[in-house]
C-alpha cells in the first residue's frame, strides 16, 4: 500500500494548483490570534501573526472535508519566508506547487515525502510570503 | 514589552521562555480559525485508530508558537524575514510545552540588521519535540 502511495504521488511532482484568492478579514486574523493564544496588539488589526497563512488553504487541499481512508498523513514541517506585511483589507492570491516527492523506508514501512512551494501574493501583484511545507505519507 | 534593538543584541543570548498550556478545546479552536480540521486533533477514537496515544497538537500550532516567542520578543518595530520548523516529535494537550530561543548569529547585509535565532519547542521532560530558526531584522539605535 505504502509503495502504491509514492508511485501515486510521484506523479504530481511539478503540478500547481488552480489560484485561489481570500481577503484578510480582521475578525478571522483575531480568531486565528485567541487560537494560537498570542495577544500581541498587533494581531487587532495592524497585520497578521506569522503563521497565519496557514488559514489560506491552497485550492486542492481542502481540510474540512474527511481524508479518504487508507492514508495516513504527518506534518514534517514548514520554512515560511515573509517579503512584505499582510494587513486586513488585503487579498491574497495562494498557489502550492509540488516541488519535491521522495520516500524513505521506516519502522512505518515506505514514507513518500512531498514539499509544496506555497506562494502568497497580495491585490497588487506583490509577492507577501512563501511556505515550504513537508508532508509524510503512509 | 518595550522595544529590543541590534546594540542590545549578543550570540548566545536567550530570549524570554514562552509557556503553553494547551488543551483539547485550544485544538478545536485552531481547527476552525485555521481550517485544518484532521480529526487526529480532537477526536480521541480517531487518533487511537490511527496508533496515536491520543489527540495531538497540530505542528502548524506548536509553529505559531515558535513564530510567538520570537515577535514577543522583537517588539514591533522588529521584522520577522524566516521563520522554520521541524515536527519531530509529537504533543499531546495537557503537556505544558515550553519555547526557548537563543540569538546565534548577528549581521548586517543590504542596510538591515539581521539576527539568527535557534528555537526550540520543549515539552514538560525538556525534550526538544520542534526545532526551529528564525531570522529577524532589528532597529538600531544609531
Amino acid at each position: 500500500m505504502s509503495e502504491a502511495i509514492y508511485e501515486s504521488m510521484s506523479k504530481d511532482l511539478g503540478k500547481a494548483t488552480t489560484p485561489i484568492t481570500y481577503d484578510v478579514e480582521k475578525g478571522h486574523v483575531k480568531r486565528f490570534a485567541e487560537a494560537i493564544g498570542d495577544e500581541n496588539r498587533l494581531w487587532r488589526g495592524v497585520t497578521v501573526p506569522p503563521t497565519f497563512t496557514r488559514a489560506f488553504i491552497p485550492s486542492d487541499e481542502d481540510e474540512s472535508q474527511p481524508r479518504p481512508p487508507g492514508i495516513r498523513v504527518l506534518d514534517a514541517g514548514s520554512e515560511y519566508e515573509y517579503f512584505k506585511a499582510i494587513q486586513p483589507g488585503d487579498r491574497i492570491t495562494v498557489v502550492s506547487k509540488i516541488a519535491e516527492v521522495f520516500k524513505k523506508e521506516g519502522r512505518l514501512g515506505t514514507m513518500t515525502f512531498q514539499v509544496k512551494e506555497i506562494s502568497f501574493t497580495n491585490q497588487n501583484g506583490d509577492l507577501v510570503a512563501t511556505r515550504r511545507d513537508t508532508g509524510i505519507y503512509y | 514589552m518595550g522595544q529590543v534593538y541590534f546594540e542590545d543584541v549578543s550570540e548566545g543570548m536567550e530570549i524570554p521562555t514562552l509557556e503553553k498550556n494547551p488543551t483539547t478545546r485550544q485544538l478545536v479552536q485552531y481547527a476552525g480559525a485555521s481550517g485544518d480540521f484532521y480529526e487526529i486533533h480532537y477526536d480521541k477514537d480517531y487518533a487511537i485508530g490511527n496508533e496515536l496515544p491520543g489527540p495531538i497538537i497540530h505542528g502548524a500550532l506548536k509553529n505559531a508558537w515558535l513564530g510567538q516567542v520570537v515577535t514577543d520578543w522583537m517588539g514591533e518595530e522588529g521584522v520577522l524575514k524566516k521563520l522554520s520548523c521541524q515536527y519531530r516529535g509529537m504533543d499531546e494537550p495537557g503537556v505544558p510545552m515550553y519555547i526557548t530561543a537563543q540569538v546565534v548569529g548577528k549581521s548586517t547585509e543590504g542596510g538591515e540588521n539581521l539576527v539568527e535565532l535557534k528555537i526550540e519547542g520543549k515539552n514538560n521532560e525538556g525534550k526538544v519535540t520542534t526545532p526551529g530558526k528564525a531570522t529577524v531584522a532589528l532597529p538600531s539605535r544609531g
